[in-house]
């Protein structure tokens, strides 16, 4: 579903963000990417999402080049960055509106699945008021359902977690699991390791825009926890 | 407190980018930009400051510039309140550092205190130059304006803002509170222009004397400001005084309840009781362009901005059909020289009528939403210039009907009188965006650095006023009837080329920006 083919990020003075990064998530699985703040994992996932261009290599959506037709690959995807900074002066509502209209879900069916995921996130009372009044958690809440209410073949989160309350995070991570298992893809990055750890089926670990370690996520920690490893590979490296 | 000042000039001024990193070239030519624009502002001030003291009139000068940059300060500050002073992005951070209160009040005092007094500056040096030539002033003068200079811009600036506040605070308690605020400031400030208007206008002996003596009545500070300048002491004592005592009381008050102000021109109307019924779908088109017309709504500073021109153009094609003829008649022989310049007249507001010039700068920290939606760039820039026209033809079209009723200019200047603004509102639009993809300031902390001190809106505005006002400037040396319909097929033409360009290389620069 997503594929790195030796991506690279250069910024300005020939610094590579991310260098010659080749992977792959494949269709149903939850796939984590995990480094220290500033190895690269924001990036990746920028350039992903189609909106961060980069240098050197490619990266594939569903087999779609994101650099030949970006469009396509983003009508098949769904992107929320770590503080997702939404329009203050519109209602929940109408940002949803304005999300399913740009993706084409028709009335029917938005409004079912407004029913489902508004309720699951406890915002649809307060899908009527501005955005500007919401909490940083609630903005969060709001953009997972314009996320989920086109239902991507792949869904790109960074740092999905953060800022949401303990019940949220559950249904997050239900709803995160029933995508995959109707087929989709999640890639998402975090910090909270146990999260990952419970919930990856794959895992790459990145540091200094280089990938340490890939692989299942049995196979990367083997018998020790995620968090023992990801210390090992990215201090010890 | 004065770290507070130096960092909020630094960040919001991008000071950095002079000495660091790959913008230097830009950022110098940048302020070189700025100090010609301000050179052309104070040409201009002077050059009116000259006109009054030919007719006669040099004792005047001061005191009508003094309300002249008071008024200006009134506008400033009635928009810029809300968010220099108040319910600025940086509060909680601001709000969390070890300092006391008074001084994060102060702090954000002096930093609306500077913008104000630059501009007050910027207006009343020239004429004191002038009024110090004709009146051949000795030292006094000098002292007592400098003195006075500093205190000038204190009394509308503490107006403005307890006004400005007022608005934003009553309007916060509605859903609609842009719409609520925009309408309020807006009655407001065509109220202000009506008083300041309803005495007449022009240069001419008797009509310099009518608008000092509506001054006088309606603004006395500049009486007394104007007699401190003519040497009276007392006068400037006074001045001095009444300013500073306005301001003391304003900045102790605010200082008091800031953190009530705050909240309550922060608030944001919730309701919590939403049900969902009655989902409409739209086309992607049709989406963006319902998104970008709210968050153009939802910003006040940015509509007065963008739309005050075209509301007064409004007014004024209205108030053309009840007195049009009279005023017309008033103007004898001078009618002959202005109805064949006035399509371009109409031009002129709509050139400076600029919304797509700060569109992609307003994205702010969310242009990752609207990059990461499956639509092309084109179909975002296009939504951006739709907005932009949407706004402009309409009212350009209504306003002609109604000046071609009103003021009868005949056939070919009514054909001009729709076709040329349309054809300049095709111009505005895209270059308007052009010139904010090439200069977009996508970093800030309060919206007033976006749409009104951001290099794109002064490039638009500026560039806008050079679109129309040169043909118009034209139109005195040469034949109306040739100039007008070049100009409008000009404006066209480049509003296509413009359109081109964006396709093009605004797409590339749209999806460089991250």
């Amino acid at each position: 579903m997503l594929e790195f083919k030796n991506y690279t990020k250069i910024y300005t003075k020939g610094k590579r963000a991310v260098d010659g990064l080749n992977l792959r998530v494949g269709a149903g699985e939850i796939y984590g990417f995990i480094g220290h703040n500033g190895a690269g994992k924001t990036t990746t996932l920028r350039s992903a999402a189609g909106i961060l261009e980069f240098e050197e290599g490619d990266i594939l959506i569903g087999g779609i080049s994101v650099k030949k037709d970006p469009v396509a690959c983003k009508r098949i995807m769904a992107y929320i960055p770590d503080e997702p900074r939404l329009y203050d002066n519109l209602t929940g509502i109408q940002y949803l509106s304005f999300i399913s209209d740009i993706y084409g879900v028709d009335r029917q069916t938005r409004t079912e699945r407004l029913e489902k995921y508004g309720e699951a996130f406890e915002l649809t009372k307060y899908l009527g008021d501005l955005i500007g009044s919401y909490s940083h958690g609630m903005k969060q809440k709001l953009a997972l359902i314009g996320a989920f209410l086109h239902q991507p073949k792949l869904m790109i989160l960074d740092e999905p977690f953060v800022g949401l309350d303990p019940k949220a995070a559950y249904t997050l991570r239900l709803f995160m699991r029933e995508l995959c298992e109707g087929g989709g893809s999640l890639f998402f990055s975090t910090h909270v390791l146990e999260t990952a750890e419970k919930l990856c089926d794959r895992v790459a670990i990145i540091r200094g825009g280089r990938l340490v370690a890939e692989g299942p996520m049995e196979e990367v920690k083997g018998n020790e926890s995620l968090e023992q490893v990801f210390l090992e590979l990215t201090d010890n490296a | 407190m004065l770290k507070l000042v130096k960092i909020f000039f630094i960040n919001s001024l991008k000071l950095n980018y002079f000495r660091i990193g790959k913008k230097k070239a830009k950022m110098w030519g940048f302020a070189a930009l700025m100090l010609f624009a301000a050179a052309c502002c104070l040409f201009a001030a002077g050059q009116y400051a000259y006109a009054i003291a030919s007719a006669g009139l040099p004792g005047m000068i001061l005191p009508l510039f003094m309300s002249g940059a008071s008024l200006v300060t009134l506008f400033s500050a009635l928009f810029s309140a809300k968010s220099v002073l108040f319910g600025f992005k940086d509060y909680d951070l601001q709000a969390s550092l070890p300092l006391r209160h008074s001084q994060l009040v102060a702090s954000r005092f002096i930093i609306l205190y500077v913008y104000e007094f630059l501009l007050t500056a910027g207006l009343l040096v020239p004429a004191a130059a002038v009024y110090a030539w004709f009146k051949d002033a000795g030292p006094a003068f000098y002292i007592s304006f400098i003195l006075a200079l500093f205190f000038v811009p204190l009394m509308p600036l503490a107006i403005g803002s307890v006004l400005g506040v007022l608005a934003g605070a009553a309007a916060s308690r509605f859903r609609g509170s842009g719409v609520i605020q925009i309408i309020f400031l807006m009655a407001l400030s065509l109220g202000i222009m009506w008083l300041n208007w309803s005495s007449g206008n022009g240069v001419s002996a008797a009509a310099v004397s009518a608008v000092y003596g509506a001054v006088s009545r309606r603004w006395p500070p500049a009486a007394i400001y104007g007699a401190a300048l003519e040497g009276s002491l007392s006068a400037l004592a006074a001045f001095i005084a009444l300013s500073a005592a306005v301001f003391i009381l304003f900045v102790f008050l605010a200082s008091r309840w800031y953190g009530k102000i705050n909240a309550a021109v922060t608030a944001v109307y919730t309701k919590g009781s939403y049900r969902i019924r009655g989902l409409k779908a739209r086309g992607a088109f049709k989406a963006l362009v319902l998104k970008e017309l709210k968050a153009y709504f939802g910003s006040v500073l940015w509509v007065f901005n963008s739309a005050f021109g075209i509301i007064i153009l409004l007014g004024v094609a209205a108030a053309s059909l009840f007195v049009g003829e009279d005023y017309l008649a008033k103007l004898g022989p001078v009618r002959g020289y202005i109805m064949p310049v006035l399509p371009l007249l109409v031009c002129l507001v709509v050139s400076m009528s600029n919304v797509s010039c700060c569109s992609i700068s307003m994205e702010d920290g969310r242009l990752w939403l609207i990059k990461s939606l499956p639509v092309s760039e084109k179909t975002v820039l296009l939504s951006k210039m739709a907005v932009n026209f949407l706004l402009t033809a309409p009212a350009c079209v209504i306003a002609a009907a109604l000046l071609c009723v009103g003021l009868r200019p005949g056939l070919a200047t009514g054909i001009y009188l729709f076709l040329a603004p349309l054809a300049y509102s095709l111009f505005v639009a895209p270059f308007g965006l052009a010139v904010n993809l090439l200069l977009p300031k996508l970093e800030w902390a309060t919206e007033a650095q976006v749409v009104k001190q951001s290099a794109s809106v002064m490039v638009a505005v500026f560039g806008g006023m050079a679109a129309a006002g040169i043909p118009m400037a034209l139109c005195f040396a040469s034949d109306p009837a040739i100039v007008v319909p070049s100009a409008s097929a000009a404006a066209a033409l480049a509003g296509v080329g413009l359109g081109l360009w964006l396709m093009r290389a605004g797409v590339k620069r749209f999806r460089a920006l991250s």
